[in-house]
């Protein structure tokens, strides 16, 4: 489809590989970049922690709340508060269905809130639609337009 | 007794008969002084043309000094008894003759003496020239008369005036004694009425009115005074009866303390107040200060010796100690009387019992520091519990702290493997189903369902735990359209199902909106579940009242129950049904009963076995009301 990464950030890897299988079930074969805590996320977006920023900002960022280090949260926060990923899609992708946390993410500027169901179903769907979604029908403003 | 004492009416007899006998002395010696010179001057008179008859007469025996002739003249004078003596002398100075012939030589005098007629000490003598016209005197006529006659008229006359004096008088006194009345009647009638008056203190008599002379003024004005005596010793009484009946109804006495003398009098009313009877105290100021509490004793002798010296008004209290010993507290107030001319101050005044009070205060006052005490106490208990309370709420604040890290930690922590089951459970069955038979595909299946039914549960724990956090906002909630629009929703997922549903419109409730739609989801949801296998399924949402207060209620004629279960429809994971039969988790009604239950009200249920369920629920402040427009 494109080559546009996705930024996965997500430490529980059985998470990780299920949410690659949703993907790609619905063949969505981007790039998907895996980081395993929020400080990795820092480093590859910002390249704060002595490395250096990649090239290119990835097309979408799927975010866990509850990460190692640095939170999803905290990470939402640095990516808008940066002129360079402030328009940047950010999908929070999470256990939680805490209400605080619904709030709280779109209040720092979640582009939408994706609670991960049990059924693994469901999941799929989800993963369908929000790369349906982000990564084929929005277009983002600025440069970075997914392709 | 003195003149100034004699009863008026003997005062104005004697002064009358001193005035009549004055007056007829007077007249009485004039006429005795007229009747005298009168007679003497008739005597001269008489004797004085007797001499000059016989001196005429004896001028012949004279001249031709016929001495018989001579004493026969004059012994014609024995018609005349009064004549005691008489003589003839002849030219030369001798007795010539004499009458009586028998007189001696010495009751003549030497000469005749001279012409006249005059009084001597006890007669008159009479001298008479002897005389012949033409010729020489021819002798001298003497004649001398006693007084006798003299004497008889002036006793006579002194008869007759005091006869008239005693007639007079005696006529002066009964006419005075007839007379004086007009006076003295008056002037005594006033008298008694006044002794009356004053000996009866009644001021109604009168005296009679006599008149409108001075005495008539004079009783006139008497009674006018007697009147204006009367109302004002009427109005005294009045005063003193009032201030009497006052004084002992409200226990007051009153006294006054002659500075001077020292004396001290009490009215009967003040004698108990010392705990003496009427009559008992000495009436000495050293006396009353004993029977004050030493206490205050010098403190009562300065304030009312400062209220002599500086006329203030004098107040006070102080404590008396009766001879029993009991201890009274007692007021007394009074004021200076400087009476003019005396030089001594009466301080006068009253007093009266303020034991009672006294003892009030002091209970009050005992009370408030009881009072203040126990409020101390309980604000310190107070404290120690707001203390407490404070720890306690800090231990909540940390308790529902980690109540909330756990359900978070559930929600993220829990989910999370089963979701790996779940997830790699589905790759089993798609990547690797082919291999498996159907038994190994049925069990991985039931893997699969167990681990969501196991998310069901976590997340309807979770939904359970939220509603006992957070705050509850209060609003006025339309239950009848939120019911409307559950029940909608609920058709919309089993479009296929006829549900008769009757929702009472306008039913109003205040609580939170959030919380009521969780709730009536779950009560409504359970009765669209539960009337799942009824041909004629009926659902109602409507209200009624119970004892003032506004009862909701959802019924459906679906499954029911079996009323001895009641009491498990509200617990936790309590079901009555199968899964197989009914799905659900159990959580739904004790969420359900959570919310109202935070509302401040009361949820119950009647039932039957497959003769449906009702669910009542009551409200906090939901008092019973007329069905509102909807």
């Amino acid at each position: 489809m494109n080559s546009a990464t996705i930024l996965l950030v997500e430490d529980n890897p059985d998470d990780v590989a299920l949410t690659l299988r949703a993907l790609k079930s619905h063949k969505i074969g981007n790039e998907v970049v895996v980081l395993e805590d929020g400080e990795q996320a820092l480093d590859y977006l910002f390249g704060s922690n002595g490395g250096t920023a990649a090239d290119d900002l990835p097309a979408l960022v799927l975010l866990d709340l509850k990460l190692p280090k640095v939170t999803g949260l905290e990470v939402l926060q640095h990516i808008r508060a940066d002129e360079r990923t402030r328009v940047l899609p950010v999908v929070v992708l999470t256990s939680s269905g805490e209400e605080r946390d619904v709030v709280e993410s779109y209040s720092l500027g979640a582009n939408s809130y994706v609670r991960k169901p049990v059924d693994f179903l469901e999941f799929t769907e989800a993963a369908r639609q929000l790369g349906l979604y982000w990564l084929i029908l929005n277009r983002a403003p600025g440069g970075n337009r997914p392709g | 007794m003195t003149l100034r004492d004699w009863p008026i009416r003997r005062k104005l007899t004697a002064i009358l008969l001193l005035v009549s006998a004055l007056v007829l002395l007077l007249t009485s010696a004039a006429f005795v002084t007229y009747e005298v010179v009168t007679f003497r001057q008739a005597t001269l008179k008489n004797l004085a043309t007797l001499g000059r008859l016989i001196a005429a007469n004896s001028t012949a025996s004279l001249a031709f000094a016929n001495q018989a002739d001579a004493q026969e003249i004059l012994g014609a004078l024995k018609a005349e008894p009064h004549i005691i003596a008489a003589a003839l002398y002849d030219q030369k100075g001798h007795v010539f003759a004499r009458y009586p012939t028998n007189l001696p030589e010495s009751d003549l005098p030497l000469e005749p003496g001279a012409v006249g007629y005059r009084f001597e000490q006890t007669a008159v003598i009479g001298v008479e020239p002897v005389l012949e016209l033409g010729s020489p005197r021819l002798g001298t006529l003497y004649v001398k008369s006693d007084l006798t006659e003299v004497s008889r008229t002036l006793r006579l006359s002194a008869a007759i005036a005091a006869g008239v004096m005693a007639i007079s008088l005696l006529a002066a006194y009964f006419l005075s004694r007839a007379l004086q009345g007009q006076i003295s009647e008056p002037v005594l009638t006033l008298a008694n009425v006044a002794k009356a008056v004053s000996a009866h203190q009644d001021y109604a008599v009168r005296a009679p009115a006599l008149g409108s002379d001075e005495l008539g003024t004079l009783t006139d004005a008497f009674n006018h005074m007697l009147s204006r005596i009367q109302e004002q010793a009427g109005a005294l009484r009045e005063s003193k009866e009032r201030m009497d009946l006052a004084l002992r109804a409200s226990g007051v006495g009153t006294w006054s303390w002659n500075a001077g003398t020292n004396a001290i009098i009490w009215d009967d009313f003040v004698h108990p107040l010392f705990g003496l009877a009427p009559g008992m105290f000495s009436e000495r100021y050293d006396d009353f200060l004993v029977l004050v509490h030493p206490g205050d004793r010098e403190r009562v002798r300065k304030e009312m010796g400062e209220a002599v010296v500086s006329g203030a008004p004098y107040r006070t209290e102080y404590r008396v100690v009766w001879r029993d010993g009991t201890e009274r507290v007692l007021a007394a107030g009074g004021r200076l009387h400087r009476d003019a001319g005396t030089p001594t101050a009466q301080l006068t005044g009253v007093c009266w019992d303020v034991t009672e009070r006294y003892r009030l205060r002091e209970e009050l006052q005992r009370y408030a520091t009881e009072l203040e005490q126990r409020v101390a106490e309980r604000t310190r208990e107070l404290e120690a519990r707001a203390e407490e309370l404070r720890r306690n709420s800090t231990a909540l604040v940390a308790a529902n702290e980690e109540l909330d890290a756990f359900a978070y930690s559930v929600s993220h922590d829990l989910r999370a493997p089963l979701r790996s089951i779940d997830g790699f459970s589905q790759v089993l069955l798609e990547d690797y189903g082919t291999q498996l038979d159907e038994p190994g595909r049925d069990a991985l299946r039931r893997v699969r369902a167990a681990t969501q039914r196991m998310g069901m549960l976590i997340d309807d724990l979770l939904k359970l735990s939220r509603l006992t956090r957070g705050e509850l906002r209060a609003e006025v909630v339309d239950l009848s359209a939120m019911a409307q629009s559950i029940t909608a929703e609920l058709q919309k997922t089993a479009a296929e199902r006829r549900v008769e549903v009757t929702i009472r419109p306008g039913l109003e409730a205040h609580g939170d909106p959030r919380l009521l739609q969780v709730a009536l989801e779950n009560l409504l949801g359970n009765s669209w579940k539960y009337t799942a296998k009824q041909p004629r399924a009926r659902i109602e949402f409507t209200a009624t009242e119970e004892n003032g207060s506004r009862v909701f209620l959802v019924r459906d004629n679906g499954a029911g129950f079996d009323m001895k279960y009641v009491n498990k429809l509200f617990g936790v994971f309590q079901r009555l049904h199968s899964g197989a039969e009914f799905d659900g988790t159990g959580v739904g009604l004790a969420t359900v009963q959570r919310i109202i239950t935070r509302h401040g009200g009361r949820i119950w249920a009647e039932g039957a076995v497959n003769k449906g369920a009702t669910f009542y629920f009551t409200l906090a402040g939901h008092a019973a009301a007329g069905p509102e427009a909807s």
